[in-house]
């Protein structure tokens, strides 16, 4: 019996790593973002590098938190493309305007 | 252990109550998504199109915004560990501190409000597109906080069952979700 529950505990337990594995990489990743602002480098490069981490972001709490997975007929991998071409989207239209002032 | 309601593919079959809550959520956020989605266009819109646009950094205080950041991200942590564990004190009491950090971000936002209108010359909701676009966004984004307290409340107070509690899961990691385009666009993303 009690070997039964100590297996059955034993996933669980990796999940809990896991997630706590992912949320200390969404806090590193927010204190990264803290740091590149503070960079001096060129525009650019800073809204690039903040662009790319918020993406790495978003896409870590849509797999550890929502637990969106990869698996056939899971609508909510559907949503999650929902979302991230939301958020591309928005990205290129900054740089679409950004390079249209430029010009 | 079985899946949660949370993790179930939906469309297999048998279709279980505590998937129907789920994809009823999966749903509901899909819709919120475009709401934000919308807000976000918009105010890169006005951005881009504006004469001259105020350096974030000049306007907002990014300490205290930091600090609301953190204590949101560690309450979808808290609300995951609640999820997780079994019913009882273990349950209320992460319960109870994804409540309490809720409510900070929300005293935060407030916070940071109050020192715009203190400041000496107030920036008040009409003063520009940045003070527009700012308050309509976080404040869309405080009212779903606001929601999300209230339900965790509820389920504070009268005993939920496992599934209610993996349907307001969703919803609070999908506000979290929701901040981080919030504070990189509005809070870090430089002018100049």
């Amino acid at each position: 019996m009690n070997a039964t529950a100590d297996s059955s505990d034993q996933p669980e337990d990796r999940r809990v790593r896991a997630t706590a594995i992912g949320f200390v990489v969404i806090v590193a990743l927010t204190i990264a973002e803290l740091i590149v602002i503070g960079i001096d480098v060129d525009r650019a490069v800073r809204v690039t590098a903040l662009c790319g981490l918020l993406m790495a972001k978003v896409g870590l709490v849509l797999m550890v938190f929502l637990r969106v997975r990869f698996r056939r007929r899971d609508p909510r991998l559907a949503l999650a493309a929902l979302f991230l071409a939301a958020g591309f989207a928005v990205v290129l239209m900054l740089e679409m305007a950004f390079r249209m002032r430029q010009r | 252990m079985s899946p949660t309601g949370s993790e179930i593919a939906i469309g297999a079959a048998p279709r279980a109550p505590g998937r129907v809550g789920a994809a009823g959520m999966w749903t509901f956020l899909a819709t919120d998504a475009m709401g934000f989605g919308a807000l976000f266009i918009a105010y890169a819109m006005l951005r881009v199109r504006a004469e001259s646009w105020p350096d974030p950094r000049a306007r907002v205080a990014l300490a205290p915004a930091s600090a609301m950041t953190f204590a949101l991200l560690t309450s979808s942590l808290t609300m995951t560990l609640a999820v997780r564990a079994a019913q009882g004190r273990a349950r209320a009491g992460w319960l109870l501190a994804t409540l309490a950090l809720g409510l900070a971000f929300l005293v935060g936002e407030l916070l940071e409000y109050r020192h715009f209108l203190a400041a000496a010359q107030p920036v008040g909701l009409s003063r520009d597109l940045f003070a527009s676009t700012f308050y309509a966004i976080t404040g869309y984004h405080g009212l779903h906080i606001l929601a999300g307290a209230v339900c965790l409340s509820a389920l504070l107070l009268r005993r939920a069952e496992q599934r209610t509690l993996e349907v307001v899961a969703l919803y609070w990691h999908f506000v979290d979700l929701a901040w981080m385009p919030i504070f990189t666009f509005l809070y870090l993303l430089p002018t100049r």
